[in-house]
């Protein structure tokens, strides 16, 4: 996750919730520790340098949220995908800024990438991986995991208006601030990050955005993303930032990497077919204006 | 709510640690290498319970499992809440509230591992002790000084051993740093040491409005929920900011300066939370070591701009050691260049620029302790990890189960450690100045 979560409550006794937060900050914290990849020590990175060997039992929250990531990406027909890893190591996006790699890399990488390498048994919690040199990278999706979790925490102590967010990409909001109606989050323009290209009002909802200028570089002109395509295995061109409401901040989370991937065909009939899911695409223009703005189910 | 037996047979099982070990030792974790080399293939695997599957439990176990050639077979926590995510940790797993009830049914563990509220540490490791296991104990040993030595006493009585969580021991940054320090002499003659943890919070945790089913708090001696989850904040359960966290950082002192104090005196209260906690929300101590060593230590609740370090400082540099992950050695303008110094990587803390340092530059080829490689690998990135110490060091508590060797950091090492900061407390308490009298370490 490697970002700044905060998290706001609302209500009376300021000590219980003091209480609530430090316990929703110690579970991200935990969170951080278990899907690092830059923690060696880490469940993910343990489960990374055994799965290709032998099933690798894992925590069961951790299992869980694989299944979630695969059913996500089954929903968005691979658009999403936890197994991206070498391809990001490709693109030089782990470490780095990034950096154009060569086409013969990039079919290597893209024969260790795809969920029905990863076997996920129910029964005994564990996790397989159908080829050696295959990673899961759980970036597109730890940090609505995590915001997810804070707020069940959250609810769990009984406490019902507060807003969470991790690195300002993803935002959970718990029911309203106290008086009003919903809480009220803007999206940052892809092309100004000083303006907003939307304002969304939200209660008991997720709102997640990825962007193309989270990470990118440039050679001859041409803007590479971070947000690469598992399928071609190259990096989106079309989009500057998508957006996506759901239910829960994990959902919301990988949506967004999805939507951006899918584009705005694949994106609604994804909210067609998924009624509690919402998208804010932002794309440059093709009417001469600065960028288009498409709203995609809840929010059409 | 026990479970059944596990009903995997030995022979599978080794297949399944052996396959474990080979896999482990192509990637990141390669301290199972070690594992490998002390655990032939016909040695049956260790089992061991664990007891107190709260927070920090449950960051132990969730390494424990990972050992080769160990095995957790059951689970003990008297709060069902725990108990459940114990479970998703460790599955297969028979569960008990009482672990005195674990002990009668497990014969068959070789250890166990403590991970409860600090006045059930003394309880539970005699126990075990006596019920003939080896004990890994969550520091500090025990909340008073006469516990610790019943501890010791009981290890030495039975010929089992205990070792405790201090896992900076177990850092390969914290080697490193005592090779320069004591073989190459970087900071000269060592005159005063400061250690700190500053934190910017009431140390609280939620405590929910209803007693979760199947818990018995009045047959462990707690007045109520409360008392349970907050236990760090009342002086019968904890001995608050001192032993949940300076114990670690003064035994680094200890071991150090292979010593320990011969005074103490200090200043504490409750002077921001004033919540009901009964321990102090914020700590000042100052120790006086032989050969004129003076050692400050604070540690705060209201303020995180420190966050946590040791600095170590001699006539010849200072040797800073931030968050378990980072070192830096400063040298004295008087001190004589040292022969790799100008190759050394360099960092800025504070404006000041200092050496790093790095424990795989000069990696220590000497198998130490029976890590093996486990504290070689991982490249610089374990280093940064300030969780990989936790592996190193129940990796290196199974291997001295499987080999009956005696833990570096044992019940002794470990006491003189919670001596140090139980008379701290003690010392703001009297509010007068405690010399460190040689009764307080016998046993």
């Amino acid at each position: 996750m490697g970002c700044e979560f905060e998290v706001l409550l609302c209500g009376e006794d300021e000590d219980h919730l003091i209480a609530v937060a430090n316990e929703a900050l110690e579970e991200i914290e935990r969170l951080e520790e278990q899907m690092s990849l830059y923690l060696p020590s880490s469940e993910l990175c343990w489960l990374n340098a055994q799965a290709a060997h032998q099933p690798v039992q894992v925590e069961a929250g951790l299992f869980a949220l694989l299944q979630t990531a695969a059913q996500i990406s089954a929903d968005t027909e691979g658009a999403f995908d936890i197994t991206a890893a070498p391809l990001v190591k490709c693109w030089g996006f782990f470490q780095g800024e990034g950096m154009l790699p060569l086409p013969e890399k990039i079919a290597a990488a893209r024969k260790l990438v795809g969920m029905k390498h990863v076997q996920l048994n129910g029964a005994e919690q564990t996790v397989r991986f159908g080829k050696e040199g295959m990673e899961l990278d759980l970036g597109g999706i730890g940090k609505g995991y995590a915001v997810q979790r804070a707020t069940e925490i959250m609810q769990k102590y009984g406490v019902c208006s507060a807003l969470l967010h991790g690195g300002q990409s993803t935002v959970y909001a718990l029911g309203t601030p106290p008086g009003e109606e919903c809480w009220t989050v803007g999206i940052q323009h892809p092309l100004d990050s000083q303006r907003r290209v939307a304002v969304v009002h939200l209660r008991d909802r997720a709102l997640s955005t990825s962007g193309f200028y989270e990470r990118f570089f440039t050679v001859e002109g041409k803007v590479y993303t971070h947000l690469l395509d598992p399928r071609t295995g190259y990096p989106v061109r079309e989009m500057l930032s998508a957006s996506a409401l759901a239910p829960t901040a994990t959902e919301s989370d990988a949506l967004s990497t999805a939507f951006f991937i899918l584009g705005v065909e694949g994106t609604k009939e994804y909210c067609r077919n998924h009624e509690q899911v919402g998208a804010i695409l932002v794309l440059p223009s093709e009417k001469g204006e600065e960028v288009e703005v498409f709203h995609l189910g809840l929010v059409e | 709510m026990d479970g059944d037996r596990k009903t995997l047979s030995r022979r599978e099982f080794l297949r399944e640690s052996a396959a474990a070990a080979a896999a482990f030792s192509m990637g990141v974790a390669a301290p199972a290498r070690a594992a490998e080399e002390t655990k032939p293939a016909d040695r049956e695997p260790i089992l061991y319970g664990f007891v107190g599957t709260g927070n920090q439990g449950r960051r132990l176990l969730s390494r424990a499992v990972r050992v080769p050639g160990t095995r957790v077979v059951a689970l003990c926590d008297i709060y069902p809440p725990n108990l459940e995510e114990g479970m998703k940790i460790a599955k297969d797993v028979r569960t008990y509230q009482d672990y005195r009830e674990m002990l009668e049914k497990e014969r068959d563990l070789d250890a166990v591992l403590v991970a409860t509220p600090l006045h059930w540490h003394a309880p539970i490791t005699i126990d075990a002790l006596r019920a003939g296991k080896h004990v890994f104990c969550e520091k500090t040993l025990a909340r008073t000084v006469e516990e610790c030595k019943e501890i010791v006493r009981a290890s030495r009585e039975t010929g089992k051993f205990v070792q405790v969580g201090h896992q900076r021991r177990y850092n390969p940054l914290y080697e490193h740093a005592l090779k320069l320090i004591k073989k190459d002499g970087v900071l000269g003659r060592i005159t005063h040491i400061r250690a700190l943890w500053h934190r910017n919070g009431s140390w609280r945790r939620a405590v929910p409005e209803e007693m979760p089913p199947g818990t018995n708090l009045a047959l462990w001696g707690y007045e109520d929920l409360e008392h349970l989850i907050n236990w760090r904040l009342y002086r019968k359960s904890s001995g608050g900011l001192m032993t949940e966290l300076a114990s670690h950082q003064l035994d680094v002192v200890n071991w150090f300066l292979e010593a320990t104090p011969l005074s103490v005196m200090g200043l504490g209260g409750i002077d921001y939370w004033e919540d009901g906690r009964e321990v102090y929300d914020n700590v000042s101590v100052l120790y006086e070591y032989p050969n004129g060593v003076k050692v400050v230590y604070t540690s705060i609740t209201t303020n995180a701009y420190d966050d946590y370090y040791e600095q170590f400082m001699g006539d010849e540099g200072t040797l800073l050691l931030t968050k378990e992950t980072q070192g830096l050695l400063f040298r004295e303008v008087r001190a004589e260049k040292l022969a790799w110094e100008r190759f050394a990587h360099k960092d800025k803390s504070r404006g000041k620029e200092g050496i790093v340092l790095d424990a795989q530059a000069t990696p220590d080829k000497k198998k130490r302790r029976g890590r093996g490689a486990g504290k070689q690998v991982g490249g610089k990135e374990a280093q940064k990890d300030p969780f990989y110490p936790y592996y190193l060091e129940l990796e290196d508590f199974f291997a001295c189960v499987r080999e009956g060797r005696k833990p570096f950091c044992d019940a002794e090492a470990a006491m003189r450690s919670a001596v140090t900061v139980l008379m701290a407390n003690e010392a703001i308490k009297r509010d007068t100045k405690i010399e460190f009298t040689e009764d307080l370490f016998a046993v």
